[in-house]
């Protein structure tokens, strides 16, 4: 079956979307009309500019096209929202699949591990984190990822609990064939499928909490254009000059959506497979 | 003569469900049987009659509670983890669905390698020549060795399977069930493969099954259990002629051909 | 009761159209236990589906006739299940609604044919369960279907088929998810059922001895075709067709113990391909190149059989 057939139309243009703004934000130097201004260098000659030509968008209080600083900002969030999802896959899977195939005391112990981190509101425990950690990228993204793990930790363990269980899994273990390498070869790749379903349709959450993050100043920093920090910024003149929360917050709804049906389609997809 | 496989008075209980629950009575009650070298015993049994605990006991997935079980003269409890996994090279076990308990994931040349591998085996060409005769001494070209195992008939996987369990050259063969999920033609080609290897390689073979008639036809020696015993055990051909108990005769009467004298 | 000629179903894919069922005929007799007997992929299940209207969509149905109790159905077989055509399925667990209880399920199907006060349509199930031989029905009523052995549970189904009304069940390998001593008692409860209330079964199954307990007559199927049909007696002890020999030859207790077993080598061709001659001709011992063309029908003893082979 076909990528597309599998996807469904809904599902085909939820990807268009996600690649168009993927690709936005690899070549934003080059598709950007602004790109200095998308960097943050300062206009101030063309300050708080109505969405026109050559200004699309219109621009900020520094006068930089606000376009290009969507673009931009779409190369922090992306990687932002990517980044939280893979950092949490690393920790979470593989503490799942010991809980999981080992058993016993190590369960008990890795679950109620995790059971801590999920019983703490998930947004105020970033929030602290971030705080702690002091603002920055790299930071927004751990101080996410931690409540985000355990998540994938449960399900790790949930799918490696019905696999261990599987004839061919047995089978292994009957051959004499070490658990490291059983976990890898057999148990790991039948549990990727639905964990990286999972994940594709966790990166739009996972984006939407890096742009909360620092929409209330705890993202990157300024100059850095991030979509969650210029909604912030516009929000002071707002609603005067509303394009300037406008654009990114439209930018931000229109990829948690088109993630969101992505997701649903490759779920479907994985159904229609079974 | 020492026996490849013995178990002795063993008897196998599964832990009650609940802090307050009653004991479950034990599901395997005082069961002894022996396997020569070069011998077939039949062990047949219905739903509910213990043969599956009995296998998996004997395969050390789960604990029992008295008794003994010793394999080519190891007893698996005393071993260590790694000696545990040593001593299950020795051992070929072919399940019921191939299916099932092929990973779906890999293709043949890789899933007859795997035993070869966890016993330390290279990688490389001399592997890769082993699993192509160890395909073709169970029925099979060797451009199966590229096919995944989910693009095989029922009989071909079943054939990859025994051939992964004779990778390590074991001489005990266990095998649960191993034609129930294939067609009656099929099946016929399954127990021939089965008397072929047998004849050329001296194995000995453990054949659990609930069909009485097709385990009658390769075992040289049969046991019937039920409820958590073996009810009787003797000479196929004898068992087959004279059954003594009115259950194996119920198993044996159901169908196109009664007993009779069988040439 | 059942009449149908050239029977052919053919389903659309994207390799190009299947061939499920190539040419079924299958005539059954009021109060018989027909038997159809195949391997998988030779289209038995295909076959019940057609006569229950369960198709999947898409499907082209043809045949040259259709008839059941006398009236040419073709297009509206529909309308026959559930109030005379019942199915009784190979996994009673899986038939039977877990979360409800055997009272309330053998109610739904009482009160969707009978307009019936409540105590009567109960007086009603508890008469059906007892029919079937379940032990205590009226405290059955209240139990859940895990509460039950596979053989009781097998029996709820076969009570509800009779509840519909139905007079023509059709069994599809109604035991083989039962114990052969179990299975062997809702065999002979099948069988009673059918001389005490006139039912007619089809019998689908992959058993030789399932075929030899039960049955009056046999279909056998092979690639979507009726190879041979005849009475259970002739059919087993002399078979006519090569595709019914080999079968029966193939069974572990044909051979003397420890024998090498007279396997079929070779397998069904695919349903994508056309068969313009005789289906079995690659595998068949006896073929011939007459075997290229459509085998003539054949009849002898009660038996026919499509095959090119003279008999011996």
């Amino acid at each position: 079956m076909t990528l597309f057939s599998r996807l469904g139309p809904k599902g085909t243009i939820a990807l268009a979307v996600v690649a168009a703004f993927l690709l936005l934000a690899v070549l934003a130097p080059w598709l950007a009309p602004f790109p200095e201004q998308g960097a943050g260098a300062p206009n101030i000659a063309e300050k708080f500019l109505p969405p026109m030509p050559p200004h699309l968008l219109g621009t900020d209080h520094l006068g930089r096209d606000m376009l290009s600083r969507v673009i931009y900002g779409g190369r922090v969030s992306l990687s932002s929202g990517l980044l939280i999802v893979l950092v949490s896959l690393a920790v979470g899977l593989p503490i799942g699949m010991i809980a999981g195939y080992a058993g016993g005391w190590w369960d008990e112990a890795l679950m109620r591990l995790t059971d801590v981190f999920l019983a703490f509101p998930a947004l105020l425990l970033a929030v602290l984190m971030a705080a702690a950690l002091g603002p920055g990228l790299l930071n927004a993204v751990l101080a996410v990822a931690v409540t985000w793990w355990p998540w994938y930790a449960r399900m790790a363990r949930a799918e490696v609990l019905t696999l261990r269980s599987q004839p061919y899994v047995e089978a292994a273990r009957l051959m004499g064939v070490s658990n490291s390498r059983i976990l890898l070869r057999h148990v790991l790749p039948a549990a990727l499928r639905p964990l990286s379903v999972q994940a594709a349709m966790d990166v739009g959450p996972a984006l939407l909490t890096a742009s909360a993050l620092s929409f209330l100043g705890l993202g990157a920093l300024p100059p850095t254009a991030d979509w969650g920090q210029i909604v912030d910024a516009g929000r002071k003149f707002f609603p005067e000059r509303w394009w300037y929360s406008v654009a990114p917050g439209m930018a931000i709804f229109v990829l948690a959506l088109a993630f969101a049906a992505l997701g649903d389609a490759l779920r479907d997809g994985e159904q229609k497979d079974a | 003569m020492s026996a490849v496989l013995s178990v002795e008075n063993l008897v196998l209980r599964y832990p009650a469900r609940g802090l307050f629950a009653p004991r479950p009575d034990p599901a395997l009650r005082g069961i002894s049987l022996n396997l020569g070298p070069g011998e077939t015993l039949g062990l047949v049994g219905e739903s509910g009659s213990g043969k599956s605990s009995l296998l998996r006991a004997i395969l050390g997935l789960i604990p029992y509670e008295s008794g003994s079980i010793r394999i080519l003269g190891e007893d698996w409890r005393q071993l260590s983890a790694a000696g545990l996994r040593r001593a299950r090279q020795g051992v070929g076990v072919v399940a019921q669905n191939p299916f099932l308990s092929l990973s779906p994931r890999l293709t043949v040349a890789e899933i007859l390698a795997e035993p070869l591998l966890a016993r330390g085996d290279r990688a490389g060409p001399a592997l890769n020549g082993q699993c192509a005769a160890l395909l073709s001494r169970c029925g099979l070209p060797p451009d199966f060795l590229n096919r995944r195992a989910r693009a095989l008939s029922g009989g071909q996987a079943q054939r990859v399977a025994i051939a992964r369990a004779l990778a390590l050259g074991p001489r005990l063969l266990i095998l649960d069930e191993p034609t129930s999920a294939l067609d009656v033609s099929v099946q016929a080609q399954i127990l021939n493969l089965l008397a072929d290897l047998k004849a050329e390689m001296g194995l000995s073979m453990l054949f659990v099954t609930h069909n009485l008639k097709v385990v009658a036809h390769v075992a040289d020696r049969l046991s019937v259990m039920r409820r958590g015993e073996i009810i009787e055990t003797g000479l196929a051909t004898d068992l087959i002629l004279a059954p003594r108990e009115s259950y194996t005769r119920d198993l044996l009467g159901f169908g196109l051909r009664k007993p009779k004298a069988l040439a | 009761m059942l009449e149908i000629a050239n029977l052919s179903v053919t389903l659309p894919s994207r390799r190009g159209p299947l061939h499920v069922l190539r040419r079924i005929d299958l005539s059954m007799a009021k109060g018989q236990i027909h038997g159809l007997i195949g391997e998988s992929g030779c289209g038995k299940t295909m076959t019940a589906m057609a006569l229950l209207g369960l198709l999947p969509e898409g499907a082209v149905v043809a045949a040259d006739r259709f008839r059941f109790d006398g009236d040419e159905v073709a297009g509206r077989v529909k309308t026959l299940r559930g109030r005379r055509i019942a199915l009784i399925s190979q996994d009673p667990a899986a038939a039977l609604n877990p979360v409800l209880t055997i009272g309330r399920q053998m109610d739904d199907v009482i009160r969707s044919h009978h307009a019936l006060p409540r105590p009567e349509r109960q007086a009603k199930a508890v008469d059906i369960l007892a029919a079937t031989g379940l032990p205590d029905p009226q405290n059955l009523l209240r139990r859940y279907p895990h509460q039950l052995s596979g053989g009781m549970q097998q029996r709820v189904v076969i009570a509800q088929a009779l509840a519909t009304g139905a007079d023509f069940l059709i069994a599809d390998e109604p035991t083989t998810a039962l114990d052969v001593t179990v299975g062997a008692q809702v065999l002979r409860l099948l069988r009673d059922l059918v001389a005490s209330r006139g039912l007619t079964v089809l019998m689908i199954t992959h058993d030789m001895d399932v075929v030899a307990e039960t049955c009056d007559r046999a279909t056998v199927l092979y690639a979507g075709i009726s190879v041979e049909e005849g009475p259970v007696g002739a059919l087993l002890d002399h078979p006519r067709h090569p595709y019914t020999q080999a079968l029966l030859a193939a069974l572990p207790d044909a051979a003397p113990h420890g024998a090498r077993l007279a396997a079929v080598e070779g397998s069904i061709p695919p349903p994508t391909e056309t068969l313009p001659g005789c289906a079995f001709a690659a595998r068949c011992p006896h073929a011939t190149a007459a075997c290229a063309a459509p085998p003539p029908l054949r009849n002898a003893g009660g038996q026919s059989w499509s095959c090119h082979l003279e008999l011996p």
